[in-house]
C-alpha cells in the first residue's frame, strides 16, 4: 500500500493549504524523514517530510487548495503503481483560488472615482456603475461626455442576457432588473419560472417602506474631500498612537496669556508641534517617489470645520513664529475659511496638519493624514481629572493626543517619540515663550 | 458490471442508450421481440406507411381537380403493407447500426428485475449503476361481453391484414382510432368510429374535435359518441354485431378493432424491487426517477400521453440524470399529432386546460380559407387556433387542423418552449403562399392585428 502524504494542520483555524513548492520531483526516489514539499496556509509556510521511503507521485497541482488531511502526494512500495497527477481529474479553479489564498490580501476597498457631478448625475440617470467608465479628464477623471460615450457603447453591445420574451415582459412590469436574475433554462436563459419565483420570493419579504432619502448633492468641497481622504487611506499605512498629556501648566499658561491676547488650545499645539517637528524632521516630511523629503520649514494646517466641509488653511513657518503671531494667523485663516476669502497660497504647502475635536468633546480618535503629509495630530478635549502626583491626588487637566503617521516614511519609535516630546512640551509650556 | 441497463428497445430505450453511450455509459439493452418497439414495428411507422398510401388513393382520385386525368384507381392492401414491412425492415437495420456505432450491447430476451439494479435476462444476472425500464405498452382490450370473438382484433393485428374489411367498427376515439378509421375508410372500408365520451380526441381542444369529427363524417365515416359497447356477438359467417350503450338498434361489423393500451409491466419483478405503480403505469418523477434509487422508468411504461417522441425525450433526461446530469423534463411542448387527411397538430394548453388553470386568455381562430397557399395546394379544410394568456399575450396552445399541421406544429412548440408571446408570433415575417403565415395571422389576431380577416 501507497503512503498517504497529507496536508498537514499548521493551526487551530487552518481548514485547507497548498503547496507552493516541491522539493522532489515526481516519480523521485525519496527518504523517510527527506522534506518533500512546502505547503503553506493563510498564516505559515511549512516543509513537508516523507513519512516513509519510495517512489513520490504528486496528488496536488501546485498552488491548488487542498482540505487539511487530503493527500497532496502518494509514497508508493518498490513496484506498486501510483497514479500520476496527469490521471487525477485536472483542477479547473486551482489558478484562480491559489493567489488570494497566497497573499491573504484583504478585499480592496471600493476606490473613490473621481468624477465630475454632471458625470455622476448621468451615470445615476442610466443606472451605470461609474467605476465602469473610463474616465478622459484631468488626472482621469470621468466627465459627462466619457458617461455619454459609455451609454452609446452600451446600446450598441450585444444584450447578452438570454431570457425568454414572457420572462423578458414579467420582469419588466415588475420592475425587476433582469441582469440581476439567474436563468434555470438551457445556457442559463431566463425563463418564466425564474422571474415568478423572485417574485414571490419579493412578496414573502414585504420591503421596509423606507421613506426617500434627503438628498445632498455630493458635489464641490463634499467631493474635493472624499477625494482627498480616499486617497490618503488608498495611498498610505497610516498608524494611530495615542496619549495623554497632563496640560495642567498650558492651561494656566492660556489663562495668563489670555489677558494680552486671544489665544487658543489649537495655537498652543500648533506651535508645540512645529518646534517638535524640528525635533523629529521624519514627520515633517513627503514621499516622493523613492525619496523621503525632510521639509525645512514647518507649515502647520490647521483644520476649520465648516458646515460645507473641512478646510486645512496653513500656518507658515510656524516654528519661526510666536505664539501671539499663530494666534493672530490662524484667527485670520478661520474668519478667511467662513468668508470664503482664502488665498490658494494660504490653503496649500502644509507639511503637518492639526485637527482639534476637543470642541465636540472627543477624546481620542484617528485622524486621516492630509496628503502628502506625513503625519497628522488629533487634539482631543482637555478634562480634568484626579491623578496621583508624588503620592498625593491632585486635580490635574489632561488632553488626549491622537497622532496618525504614515508608517511607510516612519516606524513607530521615532513617531511615538515625537509624539511624547509633544506630550513633554504641553506639560511644561513655558519653554515655548522662549 | 455495466453503467447503465435498459429493459425494452422501443423509442424511448433506444434514445436512453444512445444518450448514456454519449455520456460515456457501458450500454446493455435488452429487448424481447424486435427493436425500435411499438413505435416501429406495430406504431408509428407502419400506421404512417399506410396512411400515407390512403392519402395518396384520396388524392389521386382527386387527380381530376389539378388537371389530371386518370382511371380510376385500384388499391391492394397486400402490396401496400408489404410497401410497410420493407420500411420497417429498413429502419430497423437502421437502429441496429445506430447502437452498434455506439457500442451499446443489445441482448435478446425477456428481462426481469431480481434487484434494484439487477436484471435477469436468459437466465443470467447483469448488475448496472442504473436501470432504465423502458418496456412500453401493449394493446388493452375493454371488458365487454363477447370481446374476445374471432373478429375483434387490435391495432397489431389490424396493421396485418391481408384483406380490407367491408365493415370496420373502431371502438375508442382518440388518435389511435382517429388514424385508423381515416386508414381503413381510404382503403375502402365501411367505417364506425365508436367514442365513449363526449368529443372525439378526447383531451383535444373542443374545436380540434368538432372540426376532425366533421371532416371524418364529411368523408362518409359514422362517428358515435358518448356510447360503448354492451356486447358483442359473433354470427355465423364471422359478422359481428354490437350492441350499443343508450342507442336501439345493433351495427354489423366484418372486424371490431380495439384500440386501448396500457403499460406492459407484467414479470417485470417491479413489486418485488418495491416500485410505486399508479392506475397500472410506474410513477416517474420530473427526472424519470422511479421510488427507487438508481431505478428509472420512461415512456409507455409511466402511462400517460403515450407518444413516442416524448418516449424518446424522457430517455434522455433518464439517461442524463443516470450519468449524473440534472435535468427535468419540460412537458409544456410536448407536440399531439394526427396524420389523417386533413392532418392534426396541437401542442400546450386546450382552451378548457387554460380555463381550468385560472388563466385569463383569449383564442384566436384562422381558417386555412384565408390562405393563398392552402388554396393552391386545394386543401381548404382545418384552421389555426391560438390560446394565448391575455396579459403578457404568452402563448398557451396551438391546435391546427389542416394541411401539414403535423410540420407546421413544430414552430409553435419552439414558440411555447421558449415562452413566446403573441407579439414574437405576430411580428415574425413567412413566405408567401406558405401556410406558416396562418399561424403569424393567427397571432396577429390575439393582438387585434389580423390583416386577412375581413373588418365587421
Ligand atoms: C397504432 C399505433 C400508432 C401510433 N402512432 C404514433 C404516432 O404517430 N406518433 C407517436 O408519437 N406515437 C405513436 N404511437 C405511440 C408510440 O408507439 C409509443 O408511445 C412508443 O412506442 C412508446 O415507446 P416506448 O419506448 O415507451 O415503448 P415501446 O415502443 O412500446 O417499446 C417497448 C419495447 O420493450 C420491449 N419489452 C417489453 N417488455 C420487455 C421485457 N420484459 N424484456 C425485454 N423487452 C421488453 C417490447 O418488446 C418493446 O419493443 C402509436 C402507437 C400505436 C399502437
Amino acid at each position: 500500500m501507497a503512503t498517504k502524504v497529507v496536508m498537514p494542520k499548521l493551526g487551530m483555524a487552518m481548514t485547507d493549504g497548498v503547496v507552493v513548492k516541491w522539493l522532489k520531483a515526481d516519480g523521485d526516489q525519496v527518504e523517510k524523514g527527506e522534506h518533500i514539499a512546502v505547503v503553506m496556509s493563510k498564516k505559515i509556510t511549512y516543509e513537508v517530510e516523507a513519512p516513509a521511503p519510495g517512489l513520490m507521485r504528486y496528488a496536488a497541482h501546485l498552488k491548488e487548495p487542498k482540505p487539511v488531511g487530503e493527500a497532496i502526494a502518494f509514497i508508493a512500495e518498490p513496484g506498486e503503481a501510483v497514479p500520476g497527477l496527469a490521471e487525477l481529474a485536472p483542477v479547473v479553479a486551482a489558478k484562480a483560488v491559489a493567489p488570494q489564498l497566497l497573499e491573504a490580501q484583504p478585499p480592496e476597498a471600493a476606490p473613490f472615482i473621481p468624477a465630475t457631478p454632471a458625470a455622476r448625475r448621468l451615470a445615476k440617470e442610466h443606472g451605470i456603475d461609474i467605476s465602469q467608465v473610463k474616465g478622459t479628464g484631468p488626472e482621469g477623471r470621468i466627465v459627462e461626455e466619457d458617461v455619454a460615450r459609455f451609454i452609446q457603447e452600451r446600446e450598441r453591445a450585444p444584450r447578452e442576457i438570454l431570457i425568454s420574451p414572457m420572462a423578458r415582459k414579467l420582469a419588466q412590469e415588475h420592475g425587476l432588473d433582469i441582469t440581476q436574475i439567474t436563468g434555470s433554462g438551457p445556457g442559463g436563459r431566463i425563463v418564466e419560472e425564474d422571474v415568478r419565483k423572485l417574485i414571490e420570493a419579493k412578496k414573502e419579504v414585504p420591503p421596509v417602506m423606507a421613506p426617500p432619502p434627503r438628498v445632498v448633492p455630493f458635489i464641490g468641497m463634499r467631493q474635493a474631500i472624499a477625494e482627498r481622504m480616499m486617497e490618503s487611506l488608498r495611498t498610505m499605512a497610516q498608524v494611530t498612537v495615542t496619549t495623554e498629556a497632563d496640560v495642567t501648566e498650558t492651561v494656566r499658561l492660556r489663562e495668563e496669556l489670555k489677558e494680552e491676547f486671544d489665544l487658543t488650545y489649537t495655537d498652543i499645539v500648533v506651535k508645540t508641534v512645529a518646534i517638535a517637528l524640528k525635533k523629529h524632521p521624519l514627520l515633517n516630511a513627503t514621499l516622493v517617489g523613492e525619496e523621503i523629503h525632510l521639509l525645512e520649514e514647518a507649515n502647520i494646517g490647521v483644520a476649520v470645520a465648516l458646515e460645507e466641509g473641512l478646510i486645512v488653511p496653513v500656518v507658515r513657518g510656524a516654528d519661526k513664529k510666536g505664539l501671539s503671531e499663530i494666534a493672530r494667523e490662524t484667527k485670520r485663516l478661520a474668519q478667511g475659511a467662513r468668508e470664503n476669502t482664502l488665498t490658494v497660497d494660504e490653503v496649500t504647502g502644509g507639511t503637518f496638519t492639526v485637527t482639534n475635536v476637543g470642541m465636540y468633546e472627543m477624546d481620542t480618535f484617528t485622524p486621516i493624514i492630509n496628503p502628502p503629509e506625513a503625519a497628522i495630530l488629533g487634539v482631543g478635549r482637555i478634562v480634568e481629572k484626579p491623578a496621583v502626583k508624588k503620592g498625593q491626588i491632585v486635580v490635574c487637566s489632561i488632553m488626549h493626543l491622537s497622532l496618525t503617521f504614515d508608517h511607510r516614511i516612519v516606524d513607530g519609535a521615532p513617531a511615538a517619540d515625537f509624539l511624547r516630546t509633544v506630550k513633554h512640551t504641553l506639560e511644561k509650556p513655558y519653554r515655548l515663550l522662549g | 458490471m455495466q453503467d447503465v441497463i435498459i429493459i425494452g428497445g422501443g423509442p424511448g430505450g433506444i434514445a436512453a442508450a444512445v444518450r448514456a453511450a454519449q455520456l460515456g455509459a457501458a450500454v446493455t439493452i435488452i429487448e424481447e421481440a424486435e427493436l425500435g418497439g411499438v413505435c416501429l414495428n406495430r406504431g408509428c411507422v407502419p400506421t404512417k406507411a399506410l396512411l400515407a398510401s390512403a392519402a395518396l388513393l384520396a388524392r389521386v382520385r382527386r387527380a381530376g381537380e389539378y388537371g389530371i386525368t386518370v382511371g380510376e384507381p385500384s388499391f391492394s392492401l397486400r402490396a401496400a403493407m408489404a410497401r410497410k414491412d420493407s420500411m420497417i425492415a429498413e429502419l430497423r437495420a437502421g437502429t441496429e447500426s445506430l447502437l452498434a456505432s455506439y457500442g451499446v450491447k443489445v441482448v435478446r430476451g425477456t428481462a426481469g428485475l431480481v434487484g434494484p439494479r439487477q436484471v435477469e435476462v436468459g437466465g443470467e444476472i447483469i448488475e448496472g449503476r442504473a436501470v432504465i425500464v423502458a418496456t412500453g405498452s401493449t394493446p388493452a382490450k375493454p371488458v365487454v361481453d363477447g370481446i374476445d370473438s374471432k373478429g375483434v382484433i387490435t391495432t397489431d393485428e389490424a396493421l396485418a391484414l391481408e384483406e380490407v374489411p367491408a365493415r370496420l367498427l373502431i371502438l375508442g376515439g382518440g388518435p389511435i382510432g382517429v388514424e385508423f378509421a381515416a386508414m381503413f375508410h381510404g382503403f375502402g372500408s365501411r367505417v364506425t368510429l365508436v367514442e365513449p365520451g363526449p368529443q372525439i380526441l378526447p383531451g383535444e381542444d373542443h374545436e380540434v374535435g368538432q372540426r376532425v369529427r366533421q371532416s371524418l363524417r364529411d368523408r362518409g365515416i359514422d362517428v358515435l359518441i358518448k356510447t360503448a359497447p354492451t356486447s358483442i356477438r359473433q354470427q355465423e359467417g364471422e359478422e359481428l354485431v354490437v350492441s350499443l350503450a343508450g342507442r336501439s338498434g345493433e351495427v354489423s361489423a366484418d372486424k371490431v378493432l380495439t384500440t386501448g393500451r396500457a403499460p406492459c409491466l407484467v414479470d417485470l419483478g417491479l413489486t418485488k424491487v418495491g416500485v410505486r405503480l399508479a392506475g397500472g403505469a410506474i410513477v416517474v418523477d420530473d427526472g424519470m426517477r422511479t421510488n427507487v434509487p438508481g431505478l428509472f422508468a420512461i415512456g409507455d411504461a409511466t402511462g400517460g400521453q403515450m407518444l413516442s417522441h416524448l418516449a424518446s425525450v424522457q430517455g434522455l433526461v433518464a439517461a442524463e440524470n443516470a450519468m449524473g446530469r440534472a435535468r427535468r423534463m419540460d412537458y409544456r411542448a410536448v407536440p399531439r399529432c394526427l396524420h389523417t387527411d386533413p392532418e392534426v397538430g396541437c401542442v400546450g394548453l386546450t382552451e378548457a386546460q387554460a380555463e381550468e388553470q385560472g388563466y385569463q386568455f383569449k383564442t384566436s381562430t384562422i381558417p386555412f380559407t384565408l390562405s393563398a397557399r392552402a388554396t393552391t395546394l386545394g386543401d381548404l379544410e382545418g384552421a389555426v387556433k391560438i390560446v394565448a394568456e391575455a396579459r403578457y399575450g404568452k402563448i398557451l396552445g396551438v391546435h391546427i387542423v389542416g394541411p401539414q399541421a403535423t410540420e407546421l406544429i413544430g414552430e409553435a412548440a419552439l414558440a411555447i418552449q421558449l415562452e413566446a408571446t403573441a407579439e414574437d408570433l405576430a411580428y415574425a415575417i413567412r413566405a408567401h403562399p406558405t401556410l406558416a403565415e396562418s399561424q403569424v395571422e393567427a397571432a396577429r389576431d390575439i393582438l387585434g392585428q389580423a390583416i386577412f380577416l375581413p373588418k365587421w
